[in-house]
């Protein structure tokens, strides 16, 4: 290397160090744009945008943007009307649906009881993988009155069916816009939503536009959403205290306190989702309820909320049914207790006073699933069971479930919805599902749940269900262990959120158009 | 010259052979089913009907056999087509396309943060042995190497992005759009990751350049009154590159695709986060088009360092031509 190249490059070295040092200017947006866009710290990339699919809540709180479907939920969490003005149920088992005057998909074009009929359809075309074909299936025919007026007959009185409604994976579709894209909505979008898809620059940040046909005057109140995808927690809670966001959901547990003490950000939370152990009761030892209802009594709740959820939980000790729910039963609500000595002793009762042998499955890829087995074992082996631990990855875990080769596993989920049918995918038979037990067919629980979702007296609903909860809670196919808080973090410049409460919480970003952003 | 490159080349196309065969088969031995995780087992707590699950299945051409399977992939490699990803129905080859870039430049520009810091302090260091300089820049270097990248990453958002705010804490805005913010958002995964890689070559510079210090044309360059400078440049410097040169394109090699850490705290959307969630979702057209090109990278590198050899370094020549 002769002098003058060498030279050269130091030269370059020292300039790579400048533009680093000069790299330090004009953080912030030049002060007084106007109408400054919400700036979103999303959990993840979206898989996929189609609308009538779920592929994770994060995908689904930009699909709430996009789309709208004949219900919503409402803050509070009341169903409510979205794209339907008015309906009647002139029979048990028939709805008609009268649209709003006038609506549009976001590029202009009419949204008649045709594509109402057409996104029916497609929900139960099994190819489409539809997230709501199960549920919908009662759906006997759809009929175009008009274009203003569907008629829907359902083959049952079904006491769910608008809440169904109103998840945002019954979002209406545009059938000439589906079909001249092959039926595949996953990248190509176009919905009625409050917003329009901006730039998704793979990777790094997808932008929302506001939807000039969008059917509520005045809303969305913010021009632009900016989600920017985060997928560690402690960069996405960072990214909030910097300020490059506005907003984040999946407040990290460890950091709730944190930032409910920060004058600077407001912050909503609401326990929801739940966590639980599921049997496979095909195999010894949980082939025995006498062994799973000891389970009940063997867990420290608190233990689990403090240590996987950094006290942000709630201990379950019944079933995950709230004060509120048609099916609440306090009486239920402490169906169990933090009694070791009692676990015990019934173990020793079904036959295993020297203490069990299992593997409890989990999976490493999520911290809070592999904390809470790890509370679980460790309260076992207090009391002289023998509990190893499976923490593959979660792809693995899932395939391992689907074929029923474990003893039982911990494992979180949320009701799809507030309604207490959301106990049919918890206890009534079916193929093996990673989520649910395993081997658990019972014809009485089964005929109960079919005969609760049928039922539209609410009080012989809540009768009905009180019998399925004490049920279900004898059978113990399930032992369920706390609730975690789900929350919301934002800066004080961001006005108008609300948080949806329970299980609804992830279709908090449906209400997203109200929201307002300050300079 | 022509004939040894072109023998390489040849060794290459058999070796992404091995490797696309082997990715095909390691990926469909390992447990999980992509159909299950589209069909929303990533965030639903409906199950999917055992028709849903066969008609996806067979949407996607996953229910024919793995032979099929395995020959339908090398036809499409043949026309360079990567095929498409079973989530988003996007071209494998355009995501790899808008990812690799980005984790490149990173990696490029951490790789001249490294280079140039590594070896002045090896330097330094070799010609203070035994000093308390050398014991300081050592400790320097060691703590590159040994401080997880994830712990460096995460102490720089917090220093730099959280409590002084001089620079994003992370994302990734295109050059051609906004060049200062581009730079900005370059500056804290780069320095991480240069951090680490600061260890690797700063030692070897140290250890190299000691070795060719004590040799003899050494003393006779001094002995003949060549300035210190000239010294360490033209007869130091230059013999001890080789080892440098080779770890660095080493490490430039297993960077691609190994960036996961830095682009995950980061927010950078590289090449290795793409991979890194492939897998996780069993994506398997994603998975083998990643692997498949970085490994290609890899031979790539691994080819123009050793073609490099011969310029460094006169005496290597390859089958006595050139």
């Amino acid at each position: 290397m002769t002098r003058a190249r060498l030279r050269k490059w130091v030269v370059a070295v020292a300039l790579t160090a400048l533009l680093g040092a000069g790299a330090t200017w004009d953080l912030l947006p030049a002060p007084g744009a106007p109408e400054p866009p919400l700036i979103f710290g999303l959990s993840a990339e979206p898989v996929n945008l189609d609308p009538n699919l779920s592929v994770g809540a994060a995908a689904q709180t930009v699909k709430m943007q996009l789309y709208s479907g004949l219900f919503r939920f409402g803050t509070g969490g009341t169903v409510q009307n979205d794209l339907v003005a008015s309906y009647e149920q002139p029979t048990p088992t028939t709805y008609v649906f009268h649209l709003r005057r006038n609506l549009k998909f976001s590029d202009g074009s009419p949204l008649t009881a045709t594509d109402v009929a057409f996104t029916f359809e497609r929900i139960a075309d099994a190819k489409v993988g539809a997230y709501l074909r199960t549920l919908l299936g009662g759906v006997q025919s759809v009929d175009v009155v008009d274009p203003q007026t569907v008629k829907v007959t359902l083959s049952a009185p079904d006491a769910v069916f608008t809440t169904l409604l109103a998840l945002p994976q019954a979002a209406i579709v545009s059938k000439a816009f589906a079909l001249a894209h092959n039926d595949d909505l996953k990248a190509a979008t176009l919905g009625e939503g409050p917003y329009v898809l901006g730039e998704w620059q793979r990777g790094v940040q997808l932008t929302v536009e506001r939807n000039p046909n969008y059917y509520q005057r005045g809303l969305p109140r913010t021009s632009e959403i900016r989600f920017v995808f985060y997928p560690d927690d402690n960069s996405r809670f960072a990214a909030l205290e910097s300020g490059a966001v506005d907003m984040i959901e999946y407040v990290p547990w460890q950091d709730i306190s944190a930032i409910r003490a920060n004058p600077e950000f407001g912050y909503q939370g609401t326990p929801g989702p739940f966590m639980y152990l599921q049997f496979n009761v095909t195999q010894a030892p949980f082939n025995d309820a006498r062994v799973r209802r000891a389970m009940g009594y063997a867990i420290d709740r608190d233990a689990i909320v403090k240590t996987a959820f950094f006290g942000r939980g709630t201990p379950i000790y019944g079933l995950p049914i709230t004060k509120g729910n048609l099916a609440y039963d306090p009486a239920l609500d402490h169906y169990y207790t933090y009694d070791p000595a009692k676990a015990k002793q019934m173990l020793g009762e079904a036959g295993f006073a020297n203490g069990f042998t299992a593997t409890l499955l989990s999976t490493s890829q999520y911290g809070m699933l592999k904390d809470t087995a790890q509370v679980v074992q460790q309260n076992l082996n207090a009391i002289g069971e023998h509990v190893t631990l499976a923490l593959p990855d979660w792809a693995t875990r899932i395939a391992t479930g689907n074929a029923g080769r474990y003893q039982f596993a911990a494992s979180g989920a949320v009701g799809d919805y507030p309604d207490p049918d959301f106990l049919t995918v918890y206890f009534h038979s079916g193929p093996t599902y990673y989520n649910y037990t395993t081997g658990y067919d019972d014809a009485t629980m089964d005929a109960m749940l079919s005969m609760a979702r049928g039922m539209l007296d609410p009080a012989g609903r809540a009768a009905m269900y009180g019998r399925i909860e004490r049920k279900a809670l004898d059978d113990a196919p399930y032992i369920f262990l706390n609730y975690r808080e789900q929350g919301y973090a934002y800066k004080k410049s961001v006005g108008g959120f609300r948080i949806l409460p329970g299980f609804l919480v992830f279709y908090t970003a449906g209400t997203l158009d109200t929201i307002t952003v300050t300079n | 010259m022509l004939k040894y490159a072109s023998r390489r080349v040849l060794i290459a196309v058999v070796l992404l052979w091995v490797i696309a065969s082997l990715v095909f088969a390691f990926l469909h031995l390992l447990p999980g089913d992509p159909v299950l995780i589209i069909l929303g087992s990533e965030g639903g707590s409906q199950a999917p009907s055992p028709d849903q699950v066969v008609a996806v299945r067979h949407a996607l051409g996953l229910d024919r056999p793995l032979p099929e399977q395995y020959g339908r992939w090398l036809a499409q490699l043949g026309r360079f087509d990567l095929g498409t990803s079973l989530y988003d129905s996007t071209s494998v080859t355009s995501d790899i396309l808008g990812r690799l870039p980005t984790s490149l430049q990173l990696i490029a520009v951490a790789v001249a943060l490294a280079v140039a810091g590594g070896i002045a302090i090896g330097i330094a260091a070799a010609r203070r042995r035994g000093t308390w300089v050398d014991a300081a820049l050592s400790g320097v270097l060691a703590s590159g190497l040994s401080i997880p990248v994830f712990v460096v990453g995460t102490l720089m958002v917090l220093v730099f992005g959280v409590l002084l705010k001089w620079v994003p804490i992370g994302g990734y805005v295109p050059f051609t759009r906004d060049p200062a913010a581009y730079l900005r958002q370059l500056v804290l995964p780069a320095v991480t990751l240069a951090f680490s890689l600061l260890g690797i070559v700063g030692r070897i510079t140290r250890g190299s350049v000691l070795e060719v210090m004590h040799q003899e044309y050494v003393r006779t360059a001094r002995a003949k009154g060549l300035s210190e400078a000239r010294v360490l440049t033209r007869h130091v410097l230059r013999t001890a590159l080789i080892p440098i040169v080779t770890v660095i394109g080493f490490q430039f090699g297993i960077l691609i695709g190994g960036t996961v850490l830095v682009e995950y705290v980061f927010n950078w959307p590289g090449i290795s986060t793409l991979l890194f969630t492939a897998i996780q979702r069993r994506d398997y057209p994603t998975v083998q088009g990643v692997v498949l090109v970085t490994s290609a990278l890899f031979i790539l590198i691994n080819m123009v360092v050793d073609l490099s050899y011969a310029a460094l370094d006169p005496r290597i020549r390859y089958e006595g031509g050139a």
